[in-house]
């Protein structure tokens, strides 16, 4: 394998670059091509910034030949989900509404860290629309699909995101997630991915879906590049990144528990296995920790992502709703209408339940659940049978992540290839607000114990069979 | 379950908000509103008078 290969990773890359070993734009050329090669079977992608791409691969390639200083991610092609501001082009979020406003004047801010360490905008990924979804069927620009098996879905809402890089199209990728939008395709694809503390991440250039849940994370294939992302992400707002905060972390000395009721009894065979095999990795207690609000924390979530979603779009849903996705237009037709007491009634039990976390905390350094209740359904499935109840595939495959994110703690996913199966699931990796070292450190060293696994689905396999029969 | 008809407020309610509902929209919209209502009736009441949405500064 080459730094031109897309199974090369952000540091990888990075370290090649910088190093004159590789040009930028010869990664740049190749990144691209596997984009253009991969379209029409994953759907990644929706905007592919090719000239821009090359234009900042050459500069950087000028900058290195002549000894001048380049960023710590030079020349590595990312992705970014299509509702994060690419200056000159069009965010429209997944949507018909949004296609035709102008196109943005400046990167947003979290574009704008990526490409201030000389990262290269690849393109705009695929997503569901307005981010109201977890499996990213979207009827205006069809649905992105599985690199592990494209018949199956991504997860969502960044599900373009995440095939990018599951399929080795690109190392490194932007999402949101508000119920579980970076965690949820992690899972389904086979990847790391990490959701920061609430708040942490400039959102300015983001679209907005639930304003009070909406987080900026990304995805790669590993926990070293993984880091590399967030120290350059997290640098800005508060100074100095925290990701180096974890340079001496002593894993070993960390409380772990895996949480049991909600999370253990809507997770199926396969997610319960990858929470075994994590947990026993960290040595966490045998007696899983209890959440007793998590039922009502997931109800919680889901009202407030209504009522704030509704609120945001009133005006289009006003004028210009039969433009919407069929998909989602109704939910947000009744998002909009709903009493304003049910949204005060969440965002009470959300402060109770932050509370209750806290006090779990207290005890742990380090919390445990899996990420999806299965791995990757194939496209438009309806129900899942888990634990002998059928449960509705596209809502919940955000069972699990939902009930966490409106206490806005960071999460990351661990990813897992359970024996005999050819589709991965995660496990969610959690710790207190503003410890995204704890979260990187655990995943680091599960990837060091060998415990996760990432593997790159380019599709070689499949082509191959096809070419064959 | 709320204590009022779902589908007369749907369509109570869009009309105050300038949402011109077409016939056949009400009963979809209606549905997703009682989906929801249904997360509500998962979430306890609760009547502690200290609770506040307002920022909670700790020591």
């Amino acid at each position: 394998m080459t730094v031109l290969d897309g199974g090369a990773g952000v540091v990888e890359i990075a370290t090649a670059v910088r190093g004159g070993q590789v040009s930028a734009l010869d990664v740049a050329q190749a990144a691209l091509h596997r984009v253009e090669g991969a379209q029409t079977r994953l759907n990644a992608f929706t905007t592919v910034t090719a000239e821009r791409a090359l234009t900042a691969a050459a500069d950087i390639d000028r900058r290195v030949a002549a000894g001048d200083p380049v960023g710590a991610l030079a020349g590595v092609p990312f992705a970014v989900k299509d509702l994060f501001d690419l200056a000159g082009e069009v965010t429209a979020a997944g949507s018909a509404v949004l296609a035709n406003r102008p196109p943005a004047e400046r990167d947003a801010a979290a574009v704008e860290r990526l490409t201030a360490a000389d990262a290269v905008p690849i393109g705009a990924t695929t997503m569901d629309e307005f981010a109201f979804g977890f499996t990213t069927e979207n009827t205006h620009y069809g649905p992105a699909r599985n690199p592990h098996d494209p018949a199956r879905t991504p997860g969502g809402s960044s599900g373009g995101s995440a095939a990018a890089v599951a399929g080795g199209l690109v190392p490194l990728a932007l999402g949101t997630d508000t119920n579980g939008s970076v965690r949820v395709p992690a899972s389904l694809c086979g990847l790391f991915g990490l959701k920061p503390t609430y708040g942490r991440l400039d959102r300015r250039g983001v679209q907005l879906f639930s304003d009070s849940l909406d987080h900026v994370g990304a995805f790669a294939r590993s926990a070293r590049d993984l880091r590399a992302w967030f120290s350059v992400a997290d640098e800005g707002l508060y100074g100095k990144s925290r990701a180096d905060d974890g340079k001496s972390f002593d894993v070993g000395q960390l409380r772990v528990a895996r949480l049991g009721g909600w999370f253990q009894d809507n997770a199926g065979e396969a997610a319960l296995d990858a929470l075994s095999a994590v947990a026993d990795a960290m040595g966490a207690d045998r007696t899983p920790a209890m959440l007793p609000l998590a039922e009502a924390a997931h109800a919680a979530a889901s009202v407030i992502t209504y009522a704030e979603a509704g609120e945001l779009h009133l005006d289009r849903i006003r004028s210009e709703r039969d433009r919407f996705d069929p998909v989602v237009r109704h939910r947000l037709v009744a998002a909009a209408l709903l009493p304003a007491d049910w949204y005060l009634r969440a965002q009470r039990l959300r402060q109770v339940w932050v509370d209750q976390l806290d006090e779990l905390f207290g005890g742990y350094d380090v919390l445990l659940a899996p990420a999806t209740p299965f791995p990757a359904p194939v496209i438009g499935t309806e129900t899942v049978e888990i634990n002998g109840r059928d449960l509705p595939a596209r809502p919940a495959v955000g069972w699990l992540t939902q009930p966490l994110t409106p206490t806005g703690v960071p999460i990351g996913v661990a990813p897992m290839m359970p024996a005999g199966s050819s589709m991965p699931i995660g496990v969610q990796v959690i710790a207190k607000a503003n410890n995204e070292p704890t979260v990187l450190a655990v995943l680091a060293a599960l990837e060091d114990l060998g415990v996760t696994t990432c593997v790159v689905a380019s599709g070689q396999a499949e082509q191959n069979h096809n070419e064959s029969s | 379950m709320p204590d009022f008809d779902i589908r007369r407020y749907t369509v109570a309610m869009a009309e105050l908000l300038g949402i011109d509902l077409e016939p056949d929209e009400i009963e979809p919209v209606a549905t997703q509103i009682e989906r929801v209502a249904e997360l509500v009736d998962r979430l306890p009441r609760l009547d502690d008078d200290a609770l506040t949405m307002a920022p909670r500064f700790r020591p």
